[in-house]
């Protein structure tokens, strides 16, 4: 025959091994539970079954867990974190190289983003874009699933631009070599516009606008 | 019993419209709309506490830990000016589809 005392350790146990409720969350549910249990203890001739009352008023671990999971979100730290590492890798990598400079060209760089940027602008407007960046940082469980569709649609569209902008600069790129062919010392911007356009297309579209969009998804699932 | 979506839908207005009459706690609160829907509203309580959770993330309400009557903790909830700025809202929200509704189904009982 187990105590109250052991039935509420086995009870809080449960919940904690979901990893969805919060120790304070726990506690909190625990007088929520204890309550119903004193009032269910009028009702009920044992201690037994005034227990089981309590735990059905209050709801299953898993029903409990259930809720709990679709209200978690992730603070805008642990996600610039994620991209705080990945940045941090790469330029720990290029840091270790002969020349770490080499990895940034300018040019290449202000073309990708200019026409990453300038087209989210004309297609979504700059409030709708800044609206989706907020959004994705720092949430908000008061957005529609509709209206988190649409601002999942600028990152959408953000991905698809930074892969094409990366090709276009690499084809900018080849352009520009093959003007000067014939001067094979000449060829070097146009190599690098080329190779270095690719890369920050690439990073822009599954670094950033891919995760970005990613967080809005998982706050959609949350609050449906 | 009214279903689970619209029950959902109408949590935050609930919790938002009893906290403006005065601090509560959890379990209270529950009772409170169960003694005002005549039971017709039922959730299953630990459902509450997201909710309650979200409101506070969100700024509309405030908690603090106090002791209960045995002596437990226990998170008492307020409404802050937000929250009350935010009740007004959904109140206009709430009765603009509920005239329409009415309209709609008085207008297709004639």
């Amino acid at each position: 025959m187990h105590s109250l005392d052991q039935r509420i350790t086995a009870w809080r146990r449960a919940l904690a091994a979901s990893g969805t409720v919060q120790d304070w969350q726990i506690t909190e549910l625990e007088d929520h539970l204890l309550t119903a249990f004193d009032l269910a203890q009028e009702e009920f001739p044992s201690e037994a079954l005034a227990w089981e009352a309590a735990l059905e008023r209050t709801g299953s671990i898993s029903v409990i867990t259930e809720e709990f999971a679709k209200e978690q979100v992730m603070s805008p730290l642990s996600k610039l974190a994620g991209i705080g590492i990945t940045v941090g890798m790469l330029a720990f990598v290029i840091s270790t190289g002969p020349t770490p400079i080499v990895f940034l060209f300018m040019p290449a760089l202000l073309f990708v983003l200019a026409l990453v940027g300038g087209g989210l602008v004309a297609s979504f407007g700059p409030s709708k874009v800044l609206r989706a960046v907020n959004a994705s940082l720092r949430g908000s469980s008061r957005l529609e699933a509709a209206e988190v569709q649409t601002l999942c649609e600028v990152f959408d569209r953000g991905y698809r631009l930074a892969w094409m902008s990366g090709v276009v600069a690499c084809i900018a790129g080849v352009i520009q070599m093959l003007q000067v062919l014939s001067d094979p010392t000449q060829i070097g911007p146009g190599l690098a516009t080329c190779l270095h356009g690719l890369l920050y297309g690439a990073l822009l579209a599954e670094v950033v606008f891919a995760n970005a969009r990613q967080w809005l998804v998982v706050r959609a699932r949350a609050t449906s | 019993m009214t279903s689970k979506k619209l029950v959902a839908a109408s949590s935050e207005p609930l919790v938002l419209s009893i906290l403006s009459q005065g601090e509560s706690y959890g379990y209270a609160i529950i009772q409170r709309v169960r003694q005002i829907s005549e039971e017709t509203l039922q959730w299953t309580d630990g459902m509450l506490y997201p909710v309650l959770h979200r409101l506070e993330r969100n700024g509309l309400i405030v908690a603090q830990w106090g002791a209960g009557e045995s002596g437990r903790r226990r998170r008492y909830y307020r409404i802050t000016q937000d929250g009350s700025k935010a009740l007004v809202t959904e109140k206009r929200e709430w009765q603009k589809v509920n005239a329409t509704l009415n309209e709609l189904w008085g207008a297709s009982n004639a």
